[in-house]
């Protein structure tokens, strides 16, 4: 008798307990409808433009046609991803992706860590910064201007680079310098450099500025000279920033890239511009083929979130290990 | 630090002032040409020869870009969307922002890692135009506003600048009866000027010299080109004749003036360079301040 009451209080008290939360919820929500009105139009909006599309990728593992419907087209499972997998221009524009990548990587973080040094041992504040406010300059300009202004400085008929090599003799008529397909690898890395140089040595002058004074004076102190300087205190000061960035710039190696190489590309350098991304364009929509275009942009996605990731991962625990 | 230097760190010195005084000049000096060779006649100008002064001057070049029809349209839908995109960017960015940095708010943790998801997973480039195809969003100028609408990004930067606002400015204003919508559009958005110049001017720069979206959606459509477009198909004209995987294909060879294309090169970049005090100081602290997210 007593145990069958206390089980029935037992269950009237989770019962109210639950209604209770219900309850409390309904009056949180109630209370809060005003940020509720400002935040979920929003979140709808996003979801349909971020998330929806997700749902196209059925395509990559269907038989679709343009004007078909996606739910009735036909299985065909992994079949485009094998066709991909063995795809000539695919394997060429991995090749490009990485390569150009890694190029433009090692030669941008050079270059703002080189001028980030030199900014920093020099004297003179006022010239110190005329230069980073023109350095700057290229990293806002869109990167439709950098190539119109490239192509037109690198042209064979008229073009200033050309001109002035035949001025100086060393040439006897203009070079077409985005015609020499196996030059474009060295020309995107140091355009890209050129457009993100300045602005990339920003966070490693501002490590270099978190140095502790007190330092200098010491190495002074011991007799340390310029150089010794900026090699046991400058440099060490930028390690950690400069791991960091690295690592977080990895997630990009394999997809990263496109704008660029869509601007700077043409039909003579193709096999060296062309990259993924383009590539899916290319057979996608221009070629029409939108199941087998899709599988190239899964890749590519895939790929580049699980790189990012694993590099986020990665970085997230190194700068708690850092700091 | 040092009082006296010795000759040998003189030399240095000399060495390092030139090596910079060629880095600036070598990325500022492109546009200089580029805007000599605007200001003079185009025949004259074909001659080359042309460094630091025009030899002819003129303004003819700019005239005809403004009086060219299409050019002079594609610079109003450029104006326009960069002012509505920012705008827009700014205000419901702020708002979802506004709504996530109140620590009361119910959906606070599943929105916020909504929102960050959105910043990973992309449905890629043919899905995405499937779904703008579907919408009735091809060949519109709503296009170039309404996808990009809210940035994950954006978001996070003004919200963790609402958080680190005082509590009681809020509540103070809930005991005078305000709601939140209220709050957040007279008072939140007024005093956070730092954060939403930092977002408006990002966006604004962005939505400038955007042109994919042009190229993909509205092509068919010439009087919704924007500026950056109309320069993206001059870019390859004089080089090649077809441009790859561009619609225009073919093997027509036209060839757009040298001092055209150095004149709108020229006003695309202008624009940039008229913000370019308020860029330096604000980029700088989104980049500090997203880095801070972490």
């Amino acid at each position: 008798m007593s145990m069958k009451a206390v089980s029935n209080v037992k269950t009237v008290t989770t019962y109210s307990r639950k209604t209770l939360r219900i309850s409390l919820f309904w009056k949180k929500i109630k209370k809060q409808q005003v940020l509720l009105w400002m935040s979920v139009p929003i979140m709808l909006h996003l979801a349909l433009f971020q998330f929806v599309p997700l749902w196209g990728w059925l395509m990559a593992f269907k038989d679709y046609h343009i004007g078909q419907n996606l739910l009735e087209a036909k299985w065909i499972g992994l079949t485009h991803f094998r066709t991909l997998l063995g795809h000539s221009d695919f394997l060429q524009d991995l090749r490009n992706n990485i390569v150009m990548n890694s190029m433009q990587l090692v030669m941008g973080t050079f270059c703002a860590v080189a001028l980030a040094i030199v900014l920093s041992e020099l004297k003179s504040k006022g010239f110190v910064r005329v230069v980073q406010t023109m350095t700057y300059l290229p990293y806002f300009v869109s990167m439709v201007v950098v190539a119109n202004i490239f192509v037109m400085l690198l042209s064979p008929d008229g073009g200033l680079v050309n001109e002035l090599m035949i001025k100086l003799g060393w040439i006897h008529e203009g070079i077409f310098y985005f015609g020499q397909a196996k030059w474009f690898w060295i020309l995107h890395t140091l355009i890209m450099t050129w457009k993100g140089f300045g602005w990339g040595a920003i966070i490693y002058l501002a490590s270099i500025s978190g140095i502790d004074p007190g330092l200098y004076d010491a190495a002074e102190v011991d007799g340390a000279s310029r150089w010794q300087r900026v090699k046991y205190i400058v440099i060490p000061s930028m390690i950690p920033t400069l791991v960091l960035l690295t690592i977080l710039d990895i997630g990009y190696l394999v997809t990263g890239g496109f704008e660029s190489q869509f601007l700077l590309g043409n039909v003579i350098n193709v096999e060296y511009s062309e990259v993924i991304s383009i590539l899916a364009l290319r057979l996608g929509l221009n070629e029409g083929d939108f199941s087998f275009g899709t599988a190239v942009g899964i890749f590519n996605s895939v790929v580049g979130m699980t790189l990012v990731l694993i590099v986020n991962a990665i970085a997230r625990r190194y700068k708690t290990n850092l700091f | 630090m040092l009082l006296h230097r010795t000759t040998g760190e003189r030399i240095v010195d000399a060495i390092l002032y030139a090596l910079l005084t060629l880095a600036a000049l070598s990325t500022v000096y492109p546009f200089v040409y580029l805007l000599v060779i605007s200001l003079n006649e185009t025949s004259d100008a074909l001659k080359g020869g042309l460094y630091l002064l025009p030899r002819k001057f003129t303004l003819e070049n700019y005239a005809y870009v403004f009086q060219n029809g299409k050019l002079a349209r594609a610079a109003l839908n450029s104006v326009l969307r960069t002012v509505i995109h920012t705008v827009l960017s700014v205000f419901f960015c702020g708002m979802l922002a506004y709504v996530l940095s109140r620590r009361a708010f119910i959906f606070r943790k599943l929105f916020s890692f909504i929102l960050i998801v959105t910043m990973y997973v992309s449905g890629g480039l043919i899905p995405t135009y499937l779904l703008i195809k579907n919408l009735g969003l091809m060949n519109t100028f709503a296009v170039y506003i309404v996808p990009g609408i809210v940035s994950a990004f954006y978001v996070l930067l003004m919200r963790t600048f609402f958080e680190q606002l005082p509590d009681g400015l809020v509540e103070s204003a809930y005991i005078d009866g305000a709601n939140d919508f209220r709050i957040y559009t007279r008072i939140i958005i007024w005093i956070s000027l730092p954060v939403v110049a930092t977002v408006a001017l990002y966006a604004a720069v962005g939505a400038w010299n955007s042109w994919f979206d042009n190229y993909l959606y509205n092509s068919r459509n010439e009087k919704l080109a924007v500026l950056q477009y109309e320069l993206q198909k001059m870019i390859q004209t004089v080089e090649t004749s077809s441009s790859e995987a561009g619609e225009s294909g073919g093997a027509v060879r036209i060839i757009s003036p040298l001092t055209i294309k150095a004149t709108l090169t020229i006003l695309v970049t202008l624009p940039i360079l008229l913000v370019y005090p308020f860029l330096q100081k604000y980029f700088v602290k989104g980049m500090t301040l997203g880095a801070m997210k972490d």
